[in-house]
């Protein structure tokens, strides 16, 4: 992320100028919002390439819809919202492909930021263990639980917002959420 | 642990529950060893899942988006993205919309298609059975044709009828050929419905309906009794009151008690005595309530009239206070049936119970009670004042049955009178 410091004023002023056509106040948003549009893809896809497409695509979509934005929700929530509508639409245009992005004990990635370990490496094998087996755990669980469990517990957005981002009423937010932490804990521990 | 007692931990755990649930979940935490560990266990994923790695994407991204933003052929595209087009655009959604449209023609269709033909039989049913009764009627040996208006309807119907037919194809009377025809006779009835069954009824002029009538109503009247000339307001009573001898003076008053309290001075100066229930008299005296009432005078002359609404606005409402208007606009009209009829429910008679000029058939029960009257009463002419709302009159108070007892035939050209003083809130 850019060192541009995002506050709700901010924020407002360049979806304002964005809605208004100007390009550059459009980057601004692009630049503080890709990280999260880009994760919530590569986590629901398992592909870098794919999760750039998605992200790419989803951008894309958002600056022609921005005049319909009408500031009832979140701005990020509802980017989440095309970002996940266009990760589906990826998934049934594309067929499931196997990742080779997400290994267990794949540490040489210069993607992943892990913590130090370096005065007990028995401690940081056994954290990468657990971190590795939770992504695979993560990449069992069907696209629906998946989404759920990501944008609560990663984005930490409360039920509402998870409920306007999917498009998917409230009621069925909390139960999906309690099915999808219940089949995580079933994965990992047969695992 | 149940289905639901875990949805409600899972939610705690999110901090999604409202505060009145939140203790079932301490008891569910206290008293069980499974929910405390499936606590655990969510809060184990949870710190689990905020270490994952966050995924950075590469600096293209950015460019490459902007790239495409920028690119003409993007700028030419009017197509834009909504959730709602991705929905519409759904092959599933179309299906089934097209669907939908395809029954919903259908009914449409079904329904139009059933009432023209329900019309249609309807029309030509109509029309048989008119031809037939034309038919059954010239028929018939008529000794002395009675020129009543059915029958001359039905002559004109027919005679209409026939010039029509006559005129359309242009060939002899249809009234001599339907006498030589078979179907002229009642053995040839049903044929002969069947044989017309495509005309129509055909009516002639004496048949109109739907006429206009005229109608006596007299036009409700608005008298602006502060502003307007004296000799205006006197003008526009006599003219009135030259066509209804029944009036209904309505009176909206900031202060109905006030405005009552006065009507009671311009009547004890008439030497009119007005008679009012306890409970009338109570919300007289207490303006904070606001009140609805209604004063009936009978067998006034209109200068008393006249006098009664001029002077009754300036009179004091009481002893040692100063006059000043209590209303300030009467609206004057007829008393209705529907008047009669509240009345009636009040005060437990009509007005109309009393006979409007001597000789006149009296009201049942009249005479007897007249026999019966109040003997301080007698000779005195008599108002009733009675509060309607938001308190109702009992039906069977003293003060009704003096006034009711009291009661004379109205003289022929004087007027019944009655006052409707509303709370204007």
């Amino acid at each position: 992320m850019s060192g541009y410091r995002v506050t709700h004023e901010n924020e407002a002023k360049l979806i304002r100028q964005a809605q208004e056509g100007s390009a550059t106040a459009f980057e601004t948003l692009v630049r503080l919002f890709q990280t999260k549009v880009y994760n919530l893809a590569f986590r629901f896809l398992g592909n870098k390439e794919d999760a750039e497409d998605v992200a790419q695509e989803t951008f894309v979509k958002a600056f022609r819809a921005i005049g319909g934005f009408k500031g009832q929700s979140k701005f990020y929530t509802w980017l989440f919202r095309i970002a996940y509508h266009q990760t589906v639409n990826h998934r049934r245009k594309k067929k499931p492909a196997l990742s080779l992005d997400l290994k267990i004990g794949n540490s040489s990635s210069a993607d992943f930021l892990l913590p130090s370990y370096e005065d007990n490496p028995g401690k940081r094998l056994e954290a990468e263990e657990n971190k590795a087996e939770l992504e695979l755990a993560l990449e069992q669980l069907p696209l629906d639980f998946r989404a759920c469990l990501l944008l609560k517990e990663m984005e930490g957005l409360s039920y509402e917002e998870i409920s306007q981002a999917i498009g998917i009423p409230l009621g069925t937010v909390r139960s999906r959420l309690h099915r999808a932490r219940m089949e995580l804990r079933r994965i990992l521990e047969d695992s | 642990m149940n289905h639901s007692d875990l949805e409600l931990l899972a939610a705690y755990f999110d901090r999604e529950l409202p505060s009145w649930k939140r203790k079932k979940v301490f008891k569910l935490i206290q008293g069980s060893a499974e929910a405390r560990a499936r606590f655990r266990g969510f809060l184990k994923d949870h710190r689990g899942l905020r270490k994952l790695v966050i995924a950075e994407p590469t600096g293209a991204l950015v460019k490459n988006t902007m790239a495409r933003i920028h690119s003409p052929r993007f700028l030419q595209s009017k197509d834009y993205y909504s959730p709602t087009r991705e929905v519409v655009l759904n092959p599933l959604f179309a299906l089934s919309m097209a669907a939908g449209i395809l029954v919903i023609t259908c009914g449409i269709s079904v329904y139009i298609f059933s009432s023209i033909k329900t019309l249609d039989q309807e029309a030509s049913q109509a029309a048989a059975k008119n031809k037939t009764e034309n038919a059954l009627a010239q028929t018939k040996p008529s000794p002395a044709k009675e020129e009543t208006p059915s029958a001359i309807s039905q002559e004109n119907t027919g005679k209409a009828k026939a010039e029509q037919v006559a005129k359309g194809s242009g060939k002899e009377n249809p009234q001599n050929s339907l006498a030589k025809s078979p179907s002229n006779t009642v053995a040839g009835k049903g044929k002969s419905l069947n044989n017309n069954q495509e005309e129509l009824p055909l009516t002639a002029p004496a048949m109109e309906v739907f006429s206009l009538v005229r109608v006596e109503s007299t036009t409700p009247l608005v008298l602006k009794t502060l502003t307007a000339n004296e000799n205006e307001i006197k003008a526009s009573l006599y003219s009135f009151t030259s066509k209804e001898k029944e009036i209904r003076l309505e009176i909206p008053a900031k202060d109905a008690g006030k405005a009552m309290a006065q009507l009671k001075a311009a009547l004890a100066a008439l030497k009119i005595q007005l008679l009012s229930d306890p409970v009338t008299s109570r919300r007289m005296r207490s303006p904070q309530w606001k009140t609805n009432y209604l004063l009936l005078v009978e067998d006034i002359s209109t200068a008393e009239l006249i006098a009664l609404v001029l002077t009754a606005q300036t009179a004091p409402a009481g002893k040692d206070k100063e006059p000043s208007a209590a209303w300030d606009t009467v609206v004057v009209s007829k008393i209705t049936a529907n008047d009669r009829k509240q009345l009636k429910t009040m005060a437990g008679f009509s007005p109309e119970e009393i006979p409007m000029a001597p000789g006149e058939k009296t009201a049942p029960g009249f005479g007897e009670q007249k026999s019966k009257g109040s003997s301080e009463l007698v000779g005195r002419k008599t108002a009733l004042g009675l509060a309607y709302n938001p308190v109702r009159p009992a039906l069977n108070s003293p003060e009704i049955k003096k006034f009711f007892e009291a009661r004379k035939p109205i003289q022929k050209g004087n007027l019944q009178v009655l006052f409707l003083i509303r709370s204007d809130l």
